[in-house]
């Protein structure tokens, strides 16, 4: 089949191919330098989990199994192929097998198109919306090569006269031709063969300038992800000597942040999952990494001809504002991207680069800024008052203990806002009935800072977070608990970037273990009870906190579960995250209120968080509703503390 | 020993501000004390006759009328400069003013002319025991109240809060003799032109004058919620104001803003609905003298500093006591 | 176009300011201060006019002590060029007066335009030495600004002021003082660069020897008026929380107590 010229269409492939990989790492290396890649062997292994094994892929079974079907289709007969070049014989029962695997494997490709296509054009679910030609092409590409290696098979068959036995859909095809001479069917077998061998060259040759990059780019971000805990933000810490903070030109990105926006496929699942995007706001992810790319691809043409073309500017011009500040930073998107591309990262350097150098922000923000700068809460309540909500509960400061087994670090919230001061007491009277050495640091305690940080304001933030940590230095603090999610990830996951290393638990990890070392007796029932459980952004995805809410709330006699359709790691933000706690919502439907609608749904009879946040949103949620009268909405350690008296 | 204590008589475009006869009533007894005479000087162009009249009903011993062609509207200019002149002239102990807008800037201007001692805002005045003339008045946006005493001082001057003195009922058979006096101004001594006044809320008390006031915040839920305040406002002839809250959400203009960045004001009765009671709106209305409150929110620190408070739903509340209040005017 | 602005460091709004036992004086020890608030739209506004007039410096002015320097920083890190700070314990204890002689004396040697200043100072609140400031350099002011337009010659300002009931348009001749109100603008917020920026910018020490005054013009010796005594401000007597069957009910009982009680309706 081969003739003397087919090296050098391989050739002519490989090179057309290599070019314009070429092109692509140039686009990618207009970025900064990103920091070295660690753990290797954890890396392939993740890459073999779940760009071979499909992991996340599979999460929706239909283009689940469509994407696997496609994927083994075109991954296994290349794998064959080229073995098969290494011309070694084969035990003929084991060559049968492998015919019969490949027909069951290629069928599969053809049933996956098929899927695919019936998927993307006649159910046309709203993430697939942006379809463009390149999606039908890459499945009629496809397709083609698949259907002609099945005729070529046919063929074969057909010429051969073998029997289909090991070949049944090479047989079915084989019966299309059968009107054909044998002579004819060889010409005709010799030039579908031909089309076949270049529709594949041209597949190799054209991977960089179509959907097909993603083979390469979006297999390859899976070893690139990032580790540790998820959604910590990069560290500045050179403020004074710093030319500019954030980013403002897509250059300014890393390269491996640029990376991410080739390994984009345009699945849509992330902006099926985004807060934002449910509710109207102008942030897609999806929206957000094509309009890099398509920016970044703009910048790489101009600085190729040395072009005229206008300054477009990447903030403002080529991503909107709204879109910056919409983001309530849940991650949603980070755990359901299959190829682990984050927005997050990208999000927080143009909302820095907007607070810090250019101090525009929205207009309510300024506020909290000079609330938390003056007075260490961004409510601005004096901060002389910080520990008057426990002075009545007979806790001692640090001051007055000197040291005490754990810190309970009660937060902004916890300290100054009505509603959760009831939780703070809660968790207080628990803590004293169990008989926890504990001390709070009342007016010493300042904010934690995650407002600032991830509403841009590094800087702010690193003003509160050395404050912080001196104080905890000077009582020599090692373990602190935290009620509120917001402050456990900062103090957990965060703090570190500065060296420190306490042990931090939230309140729901600590009232359980009280629960189960039979510290504190659950006596009082509610009665027959049903609560659905709201996973809040910081305290589910964030730190992987799922179960210990639910036990506590099971182990209270006459409590059943009900769960909202997006729950655990699928679980829909309030809408409070990312800062937005402290902005207007001007735009679309309100997101609070959507998830509130999700929790009506699931028909509980009170609903139940562990966040300040989530429960103010749900509550206003549930007033806007007008079912406050008949669901509340309570915090863990309220449950509990309730389940305690006798 | 000064010539007299001088009340600055405010003129409104139609008679005199409260403020003055509330100054008048307060310094009848100070001036007994220190023998002095109470005198109301009036600035202005043709003054009418029964400005002195009404100062007279209220104390003054004796009014200066201090006419000129350019005092016709106020200027900072033109009153300082007129008003310093016949200080200089009659060197009178003290000089009070209301502290209005024109009050606070008419004072600091005349004192910085006259080298005085100058307390602004008070809400007390009083001699001591050694016949001292000393003031109170709040600091730190009424978190603390100072003693303030003239030492040094060739003149002593202060603005006096509004609606904070008690005015004595007038007494219509008194009469003062009138002192005109032809201030000395040129055109070249007013520097400022006055190109054109905006008038905003018509025929409306004012929120620092008002006697009563009923006053919306964040509770009111809306614009259109005003409207049950202004119902009651009509019947006890008030003056609606607003809480920082619902001028932030655009329900009330800024000029109707009570509290430390708004106005500051000092009626008998300050009714707050829907109005939590933050320190920065209690510095607008702390000294009034009686507080009422109705907020749904029981824990709302509005409770610990009013004198009446009811914890319901104010949509309800509110129309009720409009009802109640209507009853009672119809009574008489 | 030059612009002065005077400042004053103050304690933050919500500051606990507490009463000294003996009463002579506040406690201001652990207390945050802050710009004046209304000194920051006079910053704004100079920020403004330099920006509309393309050149320019904007001074800022500061009679305090040595802890005023972080809130002097902070306006330059907003966008002022340089600072003026008169420290001196010499200066300190006087009334309102001593201090606008002060800062008269020392922008009498400046080049300028226009002095801004806030419309009160929220420690002491009361509103003097901006008038105060204009009578001694003899230059025309307004008050309560809220709307400032400086003509393209430089030579006059057109300044909308509140008065009772509503605005007044002043047209005054520069240079002038102008004292800001609530509404002027939007102080910005400093911007990262701009505060590192302004930690190299000048502020010059300014004692009093170097104002060429009378000893009995300045501080303690000159002031005309002195806090004699502090208080805490009187408490409130508790509240009658009305109760009742109904909201109805509450708001008749409410109505017959201020009508008989109170006496207030």
């Amino acid at each position: 089949m081969l003739t003397t010229l087919d090296p050098l269409w391989v050739l002519i492939a490989l090179t057309i191919f290599t070019i314009g990989i070429i092109r692509r790492v140039r686009l990618w290396m207009m970025g900064q330098k990103d920091e070295r890649l660690e753990g290797v062997g954890q890396r392939l292994k993740d890459f073999i989990v779940y760009a071979v094994g499909h992991k996340r892929i599979l999460r929706e079974l239909y283009p689940g199994l469509m994407h696997l079907f496609i994927f083994c289709a075109c991954a296994i007969p290349l794998l064959i192929i080229l073995a098969v070049q290494v011309k070694f014989s084969i035990p003929q029962l084991l060559g049968n097998l492998f015919s019969l695997f490949l027909d069951a494997v290629g069928s599969l490709g053809l049933l996956g198109i098929g899927l695919a296509a019936y998927r993307r054009y006649i159910q046309r679910p709203d993430r697939l919306s942006d379809t463009r030609a390149e999606d039908a092409i890459a499945l009629i590409w496809v397709f083609a090569i698949i259907f002609l290696g099945f005729c070529v098979e046919g063929l074969r068959l057909s010429i051969t006269g073998e029997t289909g036995v090991w070949a049944p859909a090479g047989y079915v095809f084989a019966s299309l031709f059968s009107f054909a001479e044998p002579g004819t069917q060889v010409s005709i077998h010799k030039l579908l063969w031909r089309i076949h061998l270049f529709l594949v060259l041209g597949l190799i040759a054209c991977t960089p300038y179509t959907k097909f990059l993603h083979i390469i780019t979006s297999a390859i971000n899976i070893f690139l992800r990032k580790y540790g805990p998820p959604g910590v933000l990069r560290q500045i810490t050179d403020f004074e000597t710093a030319e500019t903070f954030g980013v403002s030109r897509i250059d300014e990105f890393t390269r491996q942040q640029l990376f991410q926006l080739d390994a984009c496929t345009r699945c849509g699942r992330c902006q099926d999952n985004c807060p934002a995007h449910l509710t109207q706001k102008p942030l897609s992810p999806k929206k957000l990494y094509q309009d890099l790319r398509t920016h970044m691809e703009e910048k790489g043409a101009q600085s190729a001809h040395n072009g005229d073309v206008s300054e477009k500017a990447l903030i403002g011009d080529v991503i909107e504002h709204d879109t910056i500040w919409s983001c309530t930073l849940c991650l949603n998107c980070h755990f359901q991207c299959p190829v682990f591309i984050t927005s997050v990262d990208k999000t927080i350097e143009m909302r820095r680069n907007l607070v810090l150098v250019e101090s525009n922000f929205p207009v309510e923000v300024q506020a909290v800024f000079k609330n938390m700068e003056n007075n260490s809460n961004p409510w601005g309540i004096g901060r002389h008052q910080r520990g008057d909500w426990a002075k009545d509960l007979g806790v001692k400061t640090m001051a007055e203990a000197g040291t005490a087994d754990i810190l309970l670090y009660a937060g902004c919230a916890g300290a100054f806002d009505d509603r959760y001061k009831k939780v703070s007491t809660a968790m207080v009277k628990i803590l004293q009935a169990a008989g926890v050495n504990f001390a709070i640091l009342g007016t010493e305690e300042g904010c934690c800072g995650d407002s600032a940080r991830r509403i841009g304001n590094e800087y702010l933030y690193d003003s509160l977070v050395q404050y912080n940590i001196g104080v905890f230095q000077q009582y020599g603090v090692k373990k602190i608990l935290t009620i509120c999610p917001h402050c456990y990830n900062a103090l957990k996951n965060e703090y570190p970037q500065y060296g420190t290393d306490f042990e931090v638990l939230h309140h729901t990890e600590l009232l359980l273990n009280l629960v189960n070392t039979e510290k504190i007796s659950l006596n009082s029932s509610p009665g027959k009870m049903n609560v659905c459980y709201h996973d809040s952004c910081f305290l589910g995805r964030y730190n992987d906190i799922y179960d210990q809410p639910r036990k506590l709330l099971t182990s209270i006699s006459g409590i059943s579960l009900v769960e909202m359709d997006r729950t655990l790691d699928r679980s829909f933000c309030c809408g409070a995250g990312g800062g937005r706690m402290w902005m207007e919502e001007h735009l679309g439907t309100r997101i609070n209120e959507a998830r509130t609608e999700q929790a009506i749904a699931a028909k509980p009879d009170a609903i139940a968080t562990a966040c300040p946040y989530c429960l103010t949103m749900l509550e206003d949620g549930l007033k806007a509703k007008n079912v406050f009268d008949s669901i509340k909405a309570l915090d863990i350690a309220e449950y509990i503390y309730d389940a305690m008296k006798k | 020993m000064g010539k007299g204590i001088w009340v600055y008589a405010e003129l409104t475009e139609t008679s005199v501000r409260k403020v003055t006869f509330e100054i008048l009533s307060a310094v009848k007894s100070i001036a007994a004390k220190k023998g002095e005479e109470v005198c109301a000087v009036v600035l202005g162009k043709n003054i009418p006759e029964s400005v002195a009249d009404q100062c007279a009903s209220y104390g003054a011993d004796k009014v200066y009328f201090v006419e000129h062609e350019l005092l016709a509207n106020y200027t900072s200019d033109g009153y300082a400069k007129a008003l310093a002149d016949i200080i200089t002239r009659q060197q009178p102990s003290m000089v009070l003013f209301g502290a209005t807008v024109v009050g606070k800037d008419l004072s600091a201007k005349a004192a910085a002319k006259v080298s005085a001692g100058l307390a602004t805002d008070c809400t007390e005045l009083k001699v001591d025991d050694s016949g001292n003339f000393c003031v109170r008045r709040p600091m730190y946006a009424g978190k603390v109240y100072a003693d303030v005493g003239f030492p040094n001082a060739p003149v002593i001057m202060a603005s006096i809060r509004p609606n904070v003195l008690i005015p004595t009922p007038p007494d219509a058979s008194k009469k003062a003799p009138v002192e005109k006096v032809a201030a000395e101004l040129a055109a070249g001594d007013i520097r400022v032109t006055i190109v054109e006044t905006i008038k905003t809320a018509a025929a409306k008390v004012d929120l620092t004058e008002a006697e009563v006031i009923v006053s919306g915040g964040r509770g009111m839920k809306e614009a259109a919620g005003f409207k049950l305040l202004e119902d009651m406002a009509e019947i006890i002839g008030a003056t609606v104001g607003a809480s920082r809250a619902a001028v932030d959400a655009g329900w009330k203009p800024v000029a109707e803003q009570v509290g430390q960045t708004g106005k500051v004001v000092s009626p008998n009765l300050y009714i707050a609905c829907g109005i939590s009671g933050s320190i920065q709106h209690y510095a607008g209305m702390g000294t009034s003298k009686v507080i009422v409150a109705v907020n749904k929110d029981a824990e709302a620190p509005i409770f610990s500093k009013c004198d009446y408070g009811i914890v319901d739903d104010l949509f309800k509340v509110v129309p009720a006591m409009t009802q109640e209040m209507k009853k009672l005017k119809a009574e008489g | 176009m030059n612009s002065i602005v005077c400042l004053k460091q103050v304690p933050d709004t919500e500051a606990q300011i507490r009463v000294k036992p003996d009463g002579s004086d506040v406690l201001l020890q652990d207390v945050k201060f802050i710009i004046n608030p209304y000194d920051e739209y006079g910053v704004e506004e100079a920020l403004k006019l330099k920006e509309k007039f393309g050149q320019g410096t904007v001074t800022i002015a500061c009679l305090g002590p040595d802890r005023g320097v972080e809130s002097i920083r902070t306006a330059l890190a907003m966008g002022a060029d340089k600072a003026v700070h008169l420290d001196d314990p010499a200066l300190d204890g006087g009334d309102a007066f001593t201090t606008a002689r002060a800062l008269a004396e020392q922008i009498k040697g400046m080049e300028y335009d226009i002095i801004f200043c806030g419309k009160q100072a929220i420690d002491d609140d009361a509103a003097q030495v901006a008038v105060a400031l204009a009578e001694y350099l003899n230059i025309p002011h307004a008050n309560l600004v809220v709307k400032v337009e400086v003509a393209s010659d430089k030579k006059k300002v057109k300044v909308n002021r509140q008065i009772v009931g509503g605005e007044e348009v002043l047209e005054l001749p520069l240079p002038a003082v102008i004292t800001c109100q609530k509404g002027l603008n939007e102080p910005r917020y400093a911007s990262l660069p701009g505060i590192m920026k302004a930690k190299k910018k000048e502020i010059k020490a300014v004692k009093a020897a170097d104002l060429k005054l009378d000893a009995a013009q300045i501080g303690a010796a000159g002031a005309k008026s002195k806090v004699l005594k502090c208080y805490a401000p009187p408490q409130r007597k508790a509240a009658q929380i009305i109760d009742g069957e109904t909201p109805e009910a509450k708001a008749l009982k409410l109505v017959k107590l201020l009508r008989e009680e109170a006496k207030a309706i």
